[in-house]
């Protein structure tokens, strides 16, 4: 020893030798440049790699094991070993026992331990606390290959060096650890939830505070038809029609003051022009502090709902059909069969009740045929097939034919059927029997509902409809009665299947109830248009119109000389 | 200062520390100076051998296992407090244990000396100022004035005392009062015969007037905190009759805050109430 310390006679010490300064000034290089190399270290292997190169350049050492701190207790544990044989895991149980780790911890300084019997043989350890910042994170146990004279003080404070700066480096690199793995169970959340938006049937969409859309997934930006790249980020004003930005700014409207909004909007696609009802269903965004950040929506295309509430419609009513042709059947039948057994059951010589009875069932079976060749008609027309003659009429004689039929029934009532036929249009274009049938229909209703004694008119001028066109392109053919007349909104009911104004069967005429749905597919197949006007208790006016044959052929010269 | 040079020209017999003690400083500073140096060293003197493994195996120190050779006491304790230890053995030694005034209880000065060390090497190592050990000392010899005074310049020490029991002041205003100088000129020039570093040296010349050190700030106001917690604790008695006055610019200095101090100062009763080892050695 007696190089390095040498002391003067006045006890000042001497000069630390060159050789020692530089030794240390090359160490402290070292330590200085794998620092560096250890906070570099992303992840903990590579420091462990790193802190292993860097004690071998300070210290010779056999193993080294690094315990870390329990989170909530002050036990440690081995979190990685190198090179630890079993004897040197032997001495680290011994170790373990001992309560120098502890110790040294407390102590917050390197803590060599030599060999148990004591002096220069190669097995003692260094116990470096991983200090960072003010907390121990675990314990560095180095088995040292050092006889105590190699042992300086100098090399104590170079190993806790380069234990503060592996527990510094250790500690990021387990909080990157743990973030990287926050991170990665978010990424797995945004993914899961990307594809559940994505593998959503539905459209759906998301509106920020400034309308903005902020997220449409696929099935959204198809019913727009806008990609989803040229929509987010834009204002509904910017890529929507103005007819869907009001909807929707009133839909906002009354999203934001409830809560949400159901509605449906005629959608019209601008890529191929489609229109589709677009149901849309909106509720109020909200982030984790509860506050409002826009709008979430989800839409649909409603057409093939539509279609089905379309079917279930017809479905109903087609229910409703047979319930009252069932009805309508069974009236008559019910009347025959019991005048039937009558006659059967009493052998009454009374021929003149026979003859009554006789001639209410001949009228109850007339009715029946009436119905079933109504019937059959409206059905026929009900399909393409039903097709009418497109001749030149004149309207007058169809009405003489059809008055034949009806003139007994008038007569019944003593009923006046008065004319007032225009004199200069009286050629239309129509089917002559289908027309006739028109005509007994529409007056046969009059007279059924008319008061006795009283006066049916059918008139017929040019009809002036609000279009010019259809001045004089038409005439217009009224019936028009005293009967007890009809509420306004039953105007278009009477034209329906089986629809009698009045549901009192006391009060209901006879009749099958499909003479006017009859008339109007008639009258509409000759490409005119029938409807009632009528005023309580006061009558009805039932009009039609038909082409007039002169107009007609004007009008296809015209359109002729056009395509020249 | 000619006041001092007068004054300490008085005393004949310098209190000298062993030729160990600066060995052991000027090793411990060596990089190249190994643990079995260091042992061999001090293993020639055989008191201190003892007095070392006394401490060592001490309540102080609390060591999981009893230490019983020297080499085995460097390698475990480290460079740093064989050093504490044999300084503060050393600085025991120079001084008679009690001293020659019934007025003044040397061995109440030593008590608080030992208090203030404690205080300074909790303080030290919270603030991971330096060696906590090189604090220990500091605060062990901050009062060491007022020893040197007691036991070399009795006269005038006998004087000092009749001023504070006269007009109840502090032991530094009537130090002044006599001298011109106080405890803390005669305790720095004293580390500096003695060779010690030089923070202990400003530590003990301003441990009264932190705010006129220029260099060792950190060190100096962990010595006053330390002496004015070791005061107010009750740990021994320093001989003034006024109470510890506190330079809070310290407590900002070493950045303590309030909770922290109160845990610092539980810390710093159960280092004390194991320091009785150190009184001990001055038998």
């Amino acid at each position: 020893m007696g190089s390095i310390l040498q002391l003067k006679r006045d006890n000042r010490p001497v000069e630390i030798s060159d050789q020692s300064v530089k030794v240390t000034y090359n160490e402290y290089k070292n330590t200085f440049n794998g620092s560096r190399l250890l906070i570099e270290g992303k992840s903990v292997s590579e420091i462990l790699q790193q802190l292993i190169i860097f004690l071998r350049e300070i210290v010779k050492f056999s193993s080294l094991g690094l315990l870390l701190k329990e989170k909530y207790s002050d036990d440690y544990y081995l979190y990685y070993d190198y090179k630890i044989d079993r004897n040197a895991s032997a001495r680290l149980r011994w170790l373990e026992k001992s309560g120098y780790i502890k110790w040294a911890c407390k102590e917050e300084r390197v803590v060599i331990i030599p060999d148990e019997d004591g002096e220069t043989e190669d097995q003692s350890m260094a116990l470096v606390p991983l200090l960072s910042g003010k907390n121990i994170i675990g314990v560095l146990i180095i088995f040292l290959q050092l006889r105590t004279n190699e042992l300086t003080s100098h090399k104590s404070d170079l190993l806790f060096l380069v234990g503060t700066q592996a527990a510094s480096a250790l500690q990021n690199a387990f909080l990157y650890k743990d973030m990287a793995l926050k991170n990665q169970a978010m990424a797995n959340m945004k993914n899961f939830l990307e594809n559940s938006l994505e593998s959503m049937a539905d459209g759906l969409f998301a509106l920020d505070m400034e309308n903005k859309i902020s997220l449409i997934n696929t099935f959204a930006s198809k019913y727009f038809g806008i990609s989803s790249v040229e929509a987010i980020g834009s204002e509904i004003h910017k890529i929507f029609s103005p007819e869907f930005v009001r909807f929707l700014d009133k839909s906002l409207q009354k999203t934001y003051m409830i809560g949400n909004f159901e509605g449906q909007f005629n959608y019209v696609n601008p890529i191929d022009g489609k229109n589709f009802p677009l149901g849309i269903h909106l509720s109020i965004l909200k982030n984790t502090e509860k506050e409002r950040i826009g709008v979430i929506g989800i839409c649909r295309d409603l057409t093939e709902r539509e279609e089905l509430f379309h079917l279930r419609k017809l479905d109903q009513l087609k229910d409703e059909f047979i319930s009252s042709i069932s009805h309508e059947l069974r009236t008559p039948l019910t009347s025959i069969k019991s005048f039937t057994e009558i006659l059967l059951e009493y052998d009454t010589p009374d021929k003149k009740t026979q003859k009554e009875f006789l001639s209410i069932i001949e009228k109850e079976t007339n009715r029946l045929i009436d119905l079933v060749n109504d019937l059959l008609d409206l059905s026929r027309m009900s399909h393409s097939e039903f097709s009418v003659k497109k001749e030149n009429v004149i309207i007058e004689n169809v009405f003489q034919e059809a008055f034949h039929s009806v003139k007994v029934l008038a007569e019944k009532k003593n009923i006046i059927i008065d004319t007032d036929f225009d004199p200069v249009n009286m050629m239309v274009v129509g089917d002559t029997n289908r027309l006739i049938q028109v005509f007994v229909n529409l007056i046969g209703n009059g007279i059924k509902f008319s008061p006795e004694k009283s006066v049916i008119k059918v008139w017929s001028k040019p009809f002036s409809g609000k279009r010019l066109v259809d001045k004089s392109d038409f005439l217009q053919i009224a019936v028009e009665d005293s009967g007890e007349g009809i509420p306004k909104e039953y105007f278009k009911v009477v034209f329906e299947k089986f629809k009698q104004v009045s549901s009192d069967a006391a009060t209901k005429p006879e009749g099958s109830g499909l003479g006017l749905p009859i008339c109007k597919r008639i009258i509409e197949r000759l490409g005119g248009n029938i409807w009632v006007e009528s005023e309580i208790s006061k009558g009805s006016i039932f009009f039609f119109t038909l082409p007039l044959v002169n107009a007609r052929i004007e009008r296809q010269e015209n359109a002729e000389s056009a395509k020249k | 200062m000619a006041n001092l040079h007068k004054l300490v020209s008085q005393i004949q017999s310098l209190p000298t520390l062993p030729q160990i003690v600066q060995q052991v400083i000027t090793m411990v500073e060596d990089p190249g100076v190994s643990s079995s140096n260091l042992a061999k060293t001090i293993s020639i003197d055989v008191s201190l051998v003892s007095k070392i493994l006394k401490v060592v195996n001490s309540a102080y120190y609390g060591l999981p296992r009893k230490i019983s050779t020297l080499t085995q006491a460097t390698v475990i304790l480290g460079f740093n407090s064989i050093k504490n230890i044999v300084m503060t053995a050393s600085v025991f030694s120079a001084f008679n244990k009690n001293g020659k005034n019934e007025r003044f209880d040397r061995k109440k000065l030593w008590e608080h000396s030992i208090g203030c060390a404690v205080a300074s090497k909790v303080l030290s190592k919270r603030i991971r100022l330096g060696v906590p050990e090189e604090a220990f000392v500091a605060g062990l010899v901050h009062d060491i004035g007022k020893i040197v005074l007691d036991q070399f310049l009795h006269t005038k020490f006998e004087q000092v005392l009749d001023v504070i029991d006269e007009k109840k002041v502090s032991f530094r205003e009537a130090e002044n009062e006599v001298l011109g100088l106080n405890h803390c000129h005669i305790g720095e020039w004293l580390c500096d015969k003695w060779n010690f570093p030089k923070q202990i040296q400003e530590a003990v010349a301003f441990h009264h007037s932190p705010g006129r050190a220029e260099k060792n700030l950190k060190m100096v106001a962990i010595v006053h905190l330390a002496n004015a917690i070791s005061r107010l604790e009750g740990m021994g008695d320093g001989g003034g009759k006024k109470g510890a006055e506190i330079d809070v610019k310290c407590w900002e200095m070493l950045s303590i805050s309030e909770e922290e101090l109160s845990e610092l100062i539980v810390e710093i009763q159960e280092e004390y109430e194991k320091s009785s080892v150190f009184l001990e050695m001055l038998n």
